[in-house]
């Protein structure tokens, strides 16, 4: 009895045995690592944005001086940066408006055409389906802008704007009105586009991994397909619905170009032109971090609302191990019309742009088709004419070639880190799920999404500045864009995972294999094909970033820098074809990772 | 194979409690059979005791190894404990073929490479699966899964296998066909089977013990016969037989040290104990299997064909006598017209009383009317 | 209490090691400019040489000119450039030379008022003229030292016909019948915004005033809606125009657009488009004004690791033939150096003039009333612009 009592184990050794059980469970250890290291790596960025709008500047304490007859100087805390702001209608509520508008129907318009895309490859014998998958993702992989540039090469015509004459009008007569041309229906529309193939991707995943018992149950109960679609199908994809909503709600709100391109010409102004605009102005800056504030709580908002959804109902377990049989709904005549207008709309969205930078590239004179050549790909000569050094052609264009090798480096290391970490997180909030934690890290990972991307570059150039081993460094770029694009390895680390039955891997540990093996072997191989777009998606937007890196980088390092060097310098032969390249190495890279592990960005579970 | 033991096992989560204080001791060799509803906390019994969920207290041990001891901070993960456990979802890898999947586990324990083949085709033999080798288990139909998820879990030889309704999924006769097979896999292979079930029929034909549930609490732990014939109370009674045991409302006045005069649905009759038993109060419950209600001309009892239910080989036959309705069950098809007149008996010495506050039983014994 | 003392000391003692020595750097740069102001070309050449060896020369600018490697030819100095955009480049210098981290040595950035004071007020930026050329760069020109000028001008597309002349007064900008002329949007382009701060002056008021009699045939008479003809003209023309993000997009807009399409952009851009449409309307004598000028500024760090090198570029830059290479072959670009008045081929080809023609028809940044304005006319003009 006594010696017994003699063994009973310590407090100590209790708490100890604790800690250790605790962190014997690899979700637990890795739930714990992501939280310290999200939240090291965003209450920084946090913290400095809160500052910034409490705070005045040098250039902002003159202004609210001058203007106001403050005597604030430099460092001040403040609370006028929150009252200017929210008292514009013009600079904050009408455009906060517009951007909740824009990004509204944007979602909406990626769902519809990303979910309809998706049931029709997922559930239907629709023809092509290999080609139309592999097409529709093209407008992500393209930079947002070039589709609205499309957007109005075709639709411009000679009662709008300058009057110049777009495709439609030349080939048909047909004048749109200027409503269409620019404004909130092209913005929210090439928005729509650009972020369709992340609801294909995300809702499409589900879909495929969805057993189609699921369905088939319901049509046994004589359920109609509509009503099949409303009452199972949809619930059960809720949560890849709520994930696309999100991610493109806040993409929407946060993106520039599409708006300054197609919004403002037809003085539609969102938040994030007014953003940019009181950023660029070091004397209203803070009103900017205000305008940031603003858009993180919406993000936050959005989040809990997320959160709550999936929390309260069930999430939706839908690989299970237990395989079911999928059947194909039979389009029967419809088939043939429905791929011709995929055809169509494919041909509009996905390809025509990427002739349109072929092209683009071979002219003399811009829009001119009579002077084509192929200096700009092959000369070895400088081809930037008497203006600009341009180099040698683009095949040929040393420069081109350092920074194209920069980027994708870049964006190589990035994927790596940000796809594993994705992975991870996911891993660790599916096992958690529920926990406090869990919604801490899955919240986490998401912050870096709501600041704008001009905004994240430059508080880490301050960063940089403190820690000055990292200046200049690829090592920086990693760091920033590893945290900036954690959120889509996140998101769909997270979903694949919680589509993952808990005995899928319970069966591997039974057998004794240690949870690498487990991850490895089972785990990955089972969802490779969502895993590998968690890879894929952040290398694809950090081949095509610049407002992130251009504070971090000087010239040359990334290919985007130059990109916007030729853009600025108006050689449109060379940033055409530098972004047909661009393009064209995207797709190289997902065709090649296709080709070697079966999976690509566009499928939702390969594994055979 | 070794022998399990749990101790004051307990899982909670948060306030809600899954295990309350569970003792079993599972034989060498036994094959047991955690039986009851969804949610009465079988599965999570289960689980634990392979060491895929961890207790909140408790001791459990395979002989005297203790795998688990939350006095002790002992926890030994499960891939340790040398257990198999079959899901109910099979959770079959479905990016490996078959082999693959019955390969999987061995590999990992560093079997050699002649051996795992050797043992795979054993297994592919065994479950006579060998034509499916090379698919993918989503090209098998639901019960070819379970073979090879069965395959899959004996490959490594556990000492003791863990099956988590393994045949909820399949269809009626297969179920049946499976429930022949893991019986006779269960003699063959020798080990300890750990089973749970909700179906009270697969738990009778299969299992050498029974270990009843309900709410987290263990409510009977004995052989499947000793469980129909003498449930420990009137939950075990109504959760096992089919159909279920009739339960009527009685009165009972202790006459002697094993008999009592007993009033129940209007008759009053007196009940001859097959023990010595006490009497709490005099409100008990009569329970009364099908079997025991023989219909013939002769019987003490009268009530009215309310359904008869011919099954081929028996009928069942529910008797309605006054506001309560009886089942009785004979042998053979006999088709009564509705609302006819019954007469029937009780016979036998299984008859049951239970405190109807407790629910406990309190004798059992025969019911003779005077 | 010891223990606490020394605590305070040891703090102390890290905090006089981790505390700048700017103090130090910056009389050295400082020396280093002033030395370098003297020196001939050749000398500073040596002294650069040796300062820098192989090592790069940092140059961060607002143009992208600087990539051109003939200094590099001409020098055997390596440079290194970076050209964030418009104000990104003041971020930088905040973050650099504010934290006297080093990060370039030369700074070649745009707007007057942002330079005096945001930079120069804090002591991060040093002018630097040589004496070769004190004589002939105007005193205006001087602190700061403007490197280059560049002009933005009212374009139109002439539809063929170029005896059109289309616009002959600024004022028809305002008017709905030319609605949609294409323009930067000031408050993504400093040197947009710093135009129509310009125009505010007394003179520019003046001329307004003359080219409104002759337009409308009547003396502009305040509504008391505007503080000064100016801004009337500022506002009617903000609401009348269309903003377009990007110099390119307005050329190509304009020169592919109907005839009569105009916009306000960078005369360089003629080169990039096809020009056979467009006409500059300050070539048709527009009334009023014909577009805008705005200086480029050459600054050295003050915490720069090679002064006497980026002393040496800004001299490169000032010299006749720096400029040609770097900017002259262009047209749109005009020497502070007097003595560089020569168009290239290229700028005659399009009719370019030199700097002294602009000099009446163009509003030129204006330090001093930029200076003075500048928060009243930049809140009107940011409010204009986000009600649109």
């Amino acid at each position: 009895m006594n010696k017994s009592d003699a063994k009973k184990p310590s407090r100590f050794s209790n708490a100890l045995y604790a800690v250790r059980s605790y962190f014997s469970v690899q979700a637990n250890v890795l739930i714990v690592v992501f939280a310290i290291l999200l939240i090291v790596l965003t209450v920084y960025p946090l913290y400095s944005v809160f500052r910034s709008a409490f705070t005045v500047g040098k250039m902002e304490a003159m202004r609210y001086n001058t203007l106001m007859h403050t005597k604030l100087s430099d460092g001040d805390l403040t609370l006028l940066n929150f009252r200017m702001l929210l008292t514009d209608e013009f600079k904050f509520w009408r455009p906060l408006w517009n951007s909740l508008r824009m990004s509204a129907y944007a979602s909406l318009i990626a769902i519809l055409l990303g979910g309809t895309f998706a049931f029709l490859i997922t559930r239907t014998d629709i023809r092509y389906k290999k080609f139309f998958s592999s097409v529709f993702i093209f407008p992500y992989i393209m930079p947002s802008w070039t589709l609205a540039l499309v957007w109005k090469n075709v639709f411009a015509n000679s009662h709008v704007g300058t009057g110049i004459v777009g495709m439609l009008e030349s080939l048909t007569g047909v004048c749109v009105p200027g409503w269409a041309v620019y404004g909130i229906f092209p913005c929210s529309l090439v928005m729509g586009i650009h972020y369709a193939p992340f609801a294909y991707i995300l809702i499409g995943g589900t879909l495929r991994n969805m057993d189609a018992n699921l369905e088939e149950a319901a049509t046994i109960l004589q359920a109609s397909r509509g009503r099949i679609l409303r009452k199972i199908t949809v619930p059960i994809v809720m949560p890849a619905l709520f994930s696309t909503v999100l991610l493109v709600f806040s993409s929407t709100m946060a993106s520039y170009a599409v708006p300054v391109f197609v919004g403002s010409p037809g003085n539609f102004f969102v938040l994030s032109t007014q953003l940019s605009q009181l950023y660029n102005t070091m004397a209203t800056r803070g009103q900017s971090y205000v305008m940031t504030i603003v858009l993180i709580l919406f993000g936050v908002m959005l989040l809990g609302i997320n959160t709550w959804f999936t929390g309260k109902r069930k999430s939706f377990t839908t690989v299970t191990g237990k395989s079911g049989q999928v059947s194909y709904i039979k389009l029967g005549r419809a088939n043939t019309l429905i791929a011709i207008i995929l055809v169509i709309v494919l041909f509009l969205i996905a390809i025509f742009p990427i002739i349109s930078f072929a092209l683009e590239s071979m002219v003399e004179v811009q829009g001119n088709y009579s002077t084509l050549t192929l200096k700009y790909w092959l000369s070895r000569e400088d081809v930037g004419g008497f203006a600009v050094n341009a180099g040698h052609g683009i095949l040929f264009n040393g420069m081109i070639w350092s920074a194209m090798w920069g980027s994708i480096k870049l964006s190589l290391i990035v994927s790596l880190i940000v796809g594993t970490c994705g992975i991870l997180i996911g891993y660790a909030v599916a096992r958690k799920r529920g926990t406090k934690l869990a919604g801490l890290v899955s919240g986490l990972a998401f912050f870096p999404y709501l600041v704008p991307s001009m905004a994240f570059g430059a508080i880490f150039l301050a960063v940089s500045s403190r820690l000055t081993f990292l200046r200049g460094t690829l090592l920086l770029l990693v760091i920033v864009g590893s945290i900036k694009y954690l959120p889509f390895a996140s998101r769909s680390g997270t979903n694949s995972m919680m589509q993952l039955s808990g005995e899928i891997e319970e069966a591997a540990v039974i057998v004794g294999a240690s949870w690498p093996k487990r991850m490895l072997r089972v785990l990955f191989p089972i969802q490779k094909s969502s895993f590998i777009s968690g890879y894929l998606l952040p290398f694809i937007s950090c081949m095509r970033e610049l407002s992130l890196f251009v504070l971090l980088t000087t010239d040359g390092m990334l290919i985007t820098k130059l990109l916007s060097y030729f853009d600025e310098k108006a050689v449109s032969q060379m940033s055409n074809g530098i972004n047909l390249l661009i393009v064209i190495i995207v797709l190289l890279v997902n065709f090649t990772i296709n080709k070697l592990t079966g999976a690509s960005i566009d499928k939702g579970v390969g594994g055979n | 194979m070794p022998k399990i033991t749990l101790t004051n096992v307990t899982k909670q989560w948060g306030k809600f409690i899954g295990v309350n204080d569970l003792n079993l001791e599972i034989e060498d060799g036994a094959f047991v059979t955690l039986l009851g509803s969804s949610g009465c906390g079988k599965t999570t019994t289960l689980r634990m005791i392979a060491g895929l969920e961890t207790p909140t207290k408790g001791e459990i041990r395979f002989d005297d190894r203790i795998m688990f001891s939350s006095e002790k901070n002992i926890n030994i993960p499960p891939a340790k404990r040398e257990v198999g456990f079959l899901f109910q979802n099979y959770a079959l890898w479905p990016h490996m073929t078959v082999t693959q999947n019955i390969a999987f586990g061995l590999e990992t324990l560093k079997w050699k490479k002649a051996d795992i083949s050797a043992r795979v085709a054993e297994m592919l033999k065994t479950m006579r699966i060998e034509q499916f080798a090379e698919r993918y288990p989503a090209e098998l139909s639901g019960g070819q899964q379970q073979r090879v998820a069965i395959a899959r879990t004996l490959a490594p030889k556990p000492r003791v296998l863990f099956m988590d309704e393994p045949l909820s999924n399949l269809d009626a006769k297969l179920r049946g066909e499976m429930r022949t097979e893991l019986k006779r896999l269960h003699k063959d292979t020798g080990s300890t089977f750990v089973y749970v079930t909700h179906d009270q029929l697969e738990a009778m034909t299969l299992s050498s013990r029974i270990c009843m549930m309900n709410e987290g609490v263990l409510q009977q732990y004995a052989p499947p016969l000793e469980v129909y014939n003498r449930p420990a109370n009137l939950f075990v009674a109504d959760f096992v037989g089919n159909p279920s045991m009739n339960i009527v409302d009685a009165r009972a006045v202790k006459t002697g040290p094993r008999t009592a005069e007993i009033e129940f649905l209007g008759r009053r009759a007196a009940f001859q104990a097959n023990e010595d038993f006490e009497l709490p109060s005099d409100k008990v419950s009569l329970g009364i299997r099908p079997e025991f209600l023989p219909i013939s001309q002769d019987g003490d009892m009268e009530g009215m064909a309310y359904s008869t239910l011919p099954a081929g080989m028996e009928t069942t036959v529910k008797i309605k006598v006054g506001d309560t309705i009886l089942s009785s069950v004979v042998f053979g098809a006999i088709d009564y017209e509705t609302d006819a007149k019954i007469r029937f008996g009780i016979s036998g010495s299984g008859i049951l009383i239970f405190d109807q506050e407790t629910g406990g039983r309190l004798a059992s014994g025969r019911v003779v009317f005077q | 209490m010891k223990k606490a003392a020394a605590l305070l000391l040891a703090l102390v003692m890290c905090m006089s090691i981790l505390l700048p020595v700017s103090a130090l750097a910056e009389t050295d740069v400082q020396k280093a400019i002033a030395e370098a102001a003297k020196m001939s070309w050749d000398e500073l050449l040596a002294k650069a040489k040796e300062e820098i060896g192989d090592n790069q020369l940092v140059i961060w600018s607002n143009t992208s000119r600087v990539k051109e490697d003939s200094f590099t030819a001409k020098t055997g100095i390596n440079i290194l450039t970076d050209n964030p955009d418009d104000s990104k480049i003041y971020e930088r210098l905040e973050q650099e030379v504010g934290n006297n981290v080093y990060g370039a040595d030369l700074y070649l950035l745009q707007d007057c008022f942002m330079l005096t004071n945001f930079a120069i007020s804090s002591g991060w930026l040093l002018n630097y003229v040589p004496d070769e050329y004190k004589p002939v760069i105007l005193e205006s020109d001087q602190d700061p030292l403007v490197a280059i000028y560049l002009n933005r001008v009212f374009i139109y597309n002439d539809g063929g016909d170029k005896e059109a002349k289309k616009f002959k007064n600024v004022w028809q900008f305002t008017e709905p019948e030319f609605k949609g002329t294409e323009f930067k949007n000031p408050m993504l382009e400093k040197s947009s915004l710093n135009f129509l701060v310009s125009l505010t002056s007394e003179k520019w008021q003046a001329r307004l005033a003359e080219a409104y009699k002759s337009y409308y045939g009547k003396d502009w008479v305040s509504t008391g809606e505007f503080q000064n003809i100016s801004y009337e003209w500022i506002y009617k023309f903000l609401m009348n125009c269309t903003f377009v993000s990007k110099d390119s997009t307005i050329a190509s807009d304009v020169a592919g657009g109907a005839p009569g399409s105009a916009g306000l952009f960078v005369f360089s851009k003629l080169r990039s488009v096809d020009a056979t449409n467009l006409t500059v309307c300050a070539n048709d004598g527009i009334e009023g004004f014909a577009g805008l000028m705005y200086p480029i500024y050459a600054q050295i760090a003050a915490n720069a690791k090679y002064p006497y090198a980026a002393c040496l570029y800004v001299n490169y830059l000032l010299s006749g033939e720096g400029y040609y290479n770097i900017f002259g072959k262009e047209m749109g670009t005009y020497s502070v150096n007097s003595s560089t008045t020569e168009l290239s081929e290229n700028a005659k080809k399009f009719n370019d003039q030199p700097l002294s023609f602009w000099q009446d028809c163009l509003v030129f940044e204006d330090p001093a009333h930029v200076q003075n304005v500048y928060f009243e006319a930049t809140d009107l003009i940011s409010q204009w612009c986000a009600s649109k």
